[in-house]
């Protein structure tokens, strides 16, 4: 206890073997079945990063960039090809039963709740597991539930409820025993709009109160920036950046995301620092290089344009960046 | 459906089995297993006399309410269906042993079946095919209870290793498929074993599937179970400990979990 970095990783490599064959016809499923052809998949390519305790990193990629894989190295459930990892003091994978009471883990996809039990049965559960019993323990319980406003439905069977309930379940789930280091896959998963604000604030106010680490991974790069003070981003395998998350986005500040309502001929706009960034139903956004062309001069020339019937600055957030970067493939 | 529909679902299908090879060749040789039993019963039965026939039959019937509690199958299919989710990686984080927290589970779903279908059917049995059991002392009774108490902690043994396997295959089916049919050979699941070739008997009696059910079954019908059984099946359950914990570790090392 009272290490910097919670975790430190160093060279991570995993490598998976897939199994390969052409199964067209019937000839060759059979073949597949008798001689199988692998090859190999280079999932993660010595990454090496770490991660101070009570951050709460940001860690983002396209899909099959490696992050569930990371994910499952670091909880110790998959061994890495090479490389070492550091949690809590301890290789997760050979002493997954020593970090067991001081991590937890959401996995959006799956779930951790016992399906044909009333929630807060699982609870209950989860509670006698970790030997968190008692008034105390009760009284957190009870606030999470609040807090989530789950209290009209914590008597149902988890088999009942919808997916933005069953997710705020997984929550209160997660963070029952008070865990030092947290990790969320996609939590946010099926959540709407109100309830994905509850539970980030949620989150915040755990990360506040209790100094807890998160490793965070999601598509919804809005719940990242909220939350995330260090950004970890994966690109095939590799770092492609590691820091803040505002220095990250800091560096696109010359970058301008201009919104142009209305039948827009682009052509018209297009030169040197300025592309289409985005085709929308009724309105076409441009990417502008404030270098090149200055925010003046661009409202101008869009609003001289007759078919233009409104002009409307847009944040250069995480997600602008990161689409800006998969298509020029950063 | 259009003409190429259908051997378009056919063709999907084969290749979605095709990926589970292995669980062909088990499912196979389960079969055969189960076949040669059958064998050996209608052998059996040409040559036997009607007070032994009563004891067979009286094993046989028992035995279809007793194999409802063997947890085998269900150990390894709990541990399997897991994997195939991707919900193992949530019984891996948990501060309890996966062995403990698998067998506490697997109470649980033994004792409502032991409650809801094999104490009803035992009844059943008493009233309908009057079966009656041969437990003459204290003592008969205690050695079949406890023997039962090994046999049931044997199979839970063999089921969990059974669901290891689906660290690295996933489908565990066929695995599946040929532990009952050695269970059906091995095992005496419907006939007593000593209808078999006297040969046979002797090698059967070294496995653990003898072990689970064919002993305390036995015991049932025969007065109790003698000492030298309950020492073997003591002996099966401390030999498979350390072969559990060795299995264990060697897949966790390579264990595929699903999803993203």
């Amino acid at each position: 206890m009272g290490e910097e970095h919670v975790i430190q990783v160093s060279e991570l490599t995993m490598t998976y073997q897939v199994k390969e064959n052409q199964t067209t016809t019937f000839r060759d499923s059979l073949t597949a079945m008798l001689h199988p052809h692998y090859r190999q998949i280079p999932a993660l390519k010595g990454i090496s990063f770490q991660v101070a305790r009570g951050d709460i990193l940001g860690y983002v990629g396209e899909n099959g960039a490696g992050k569930s894989t990371t994910i499952k190295s670091l909880l110790g459930i998959l061994k890495p090809t090479s490389g070492t990892i550091t949690v809590l003091g301890h290789d997760p994978f050979t002493h997954r039963k020593e970090n067991a009471p001081r991590i937890a883990a959401l996995m959006g996809q799956k779930s951790q709740l016992w399906w044909e039990l009333p929630l807060m049965d699982s609870f209950k559960f989860l509670q006698k597991m970790y030997g968190n019993v008692g008034p105390t323990e009760d009284q957190w319980l009870t606030t999470m539930i609040e807090r989530l406003e789950m209290t009209s439905f914590v008597h149902q069977s988890v088999r009942e409820l919808s997916l933005g309930q069953r997710m705020r379940g997984e929550f209160v789930a997660t963070f029952l025993h008070h865990p030092e280091l947290v990790f969320l896959d996609e939590p946010t998963l099926g959540l709407d709009v109100p309830t994905r604000k509850r539970v980030l604030d949620f989150l915040l106010e755990i990360n506040q109160r209790e100094h807890t680490t998160i490793v965070f991974t999601s598509h919804e790069m809005a719940d990242i920036e909220k939350v995330a003070n260090r950004l970890l981003l994966l690109n095939h395998g590799t770092i492609a950046y590691r820091g803040d998350v505002q220095d990250f986005v800091g560096q696109y500040r010359t970058l301008r995301d201009i919104q142009a309502a209305g039948h827009v001929d682009p052509s018209r706009v297009l030169q040197p620092g300025v592309t289409i960034f985005r085709r929308n139903k009724e309105s076409v956004e441009f990417l502008v290089d404030t270098t090149k062309v200055n925010d003046q001069q661009m409202l101008t020339q869009l609003s001289q344009l007759p078919d233009v019937t409104g002009v409307q600055f847009l944040p250069v957030n995480l997600e602008t960046i990161l689409a800006i970067r998969g298509e020029r493939h950063d | 459906m259009t003409k190429s529909l259908g051997p378009a679902y056919l063709r999907a299908q084969f290749k979605r089995q095709s990926y589970y090879r292995f669980n062909t060749v088990m499912a196979v040789g389960g079969a055969f297993l189960a076949a040669m039993v059958q064998y050996f019963i209608w052998r059996s039965v040409a040559h036997t006399s009607a007070s032994s026939v009563e004891q067979i039959s009286t094993y046989a019937i028992v035995a279809t309410a007793y194999a409802l509690l063997i947890p085998t199958t269900t150990v390894a299919n709990r541990i399997g269906n897991q994997v195939l989710k991707g919900t193992i990686s949530y019984q891996l984080l948990r501060p309890t042993s996966f062995f403990s927290l698998n067998l506490w589970t697997q109470l649980g779903t033994t004792l409502f079946l032991f409650l809801t279908t094999a104490v009803p059917l035992s009844i059943a049995y008493g009233w309908l095919f009057h079966v009656r059991l041969m437990l003459n002392s204290p003592v008969a009774v205690l050695s079949v209870l406890l023997s039962a108490a090994l046999g049931y902690l044997i199979a839970y043994q063999m089921g969990f290793l059974v669901g290891l396997i689906a660290f690295q295959t996933v489908n565990i089916g066929g695995f599946i498929s040929l532990y009952e049919g050695i269970m059906t050979f091995f095992g005496g699941t419907i006939l007593p074993i000593n209808i078999y070739p006297q040969i046979l008997q002797h090698i059967v009696a070294v496995t653990p599937f003898y072990a689970i059910q064919y002993v305390p079954l036995r015991g049932l019908t025969t007065n109790g179970v003698r000492p030298l059984d309950l020492l073997i099946q003591a002996g099966w359950v401390l030999v498979l400990a350390p072969v559990i914990g060795w299995f264990f570790r060697i897949n966790i090392q390579k264990i595929d979990v699903a999803g993203g």
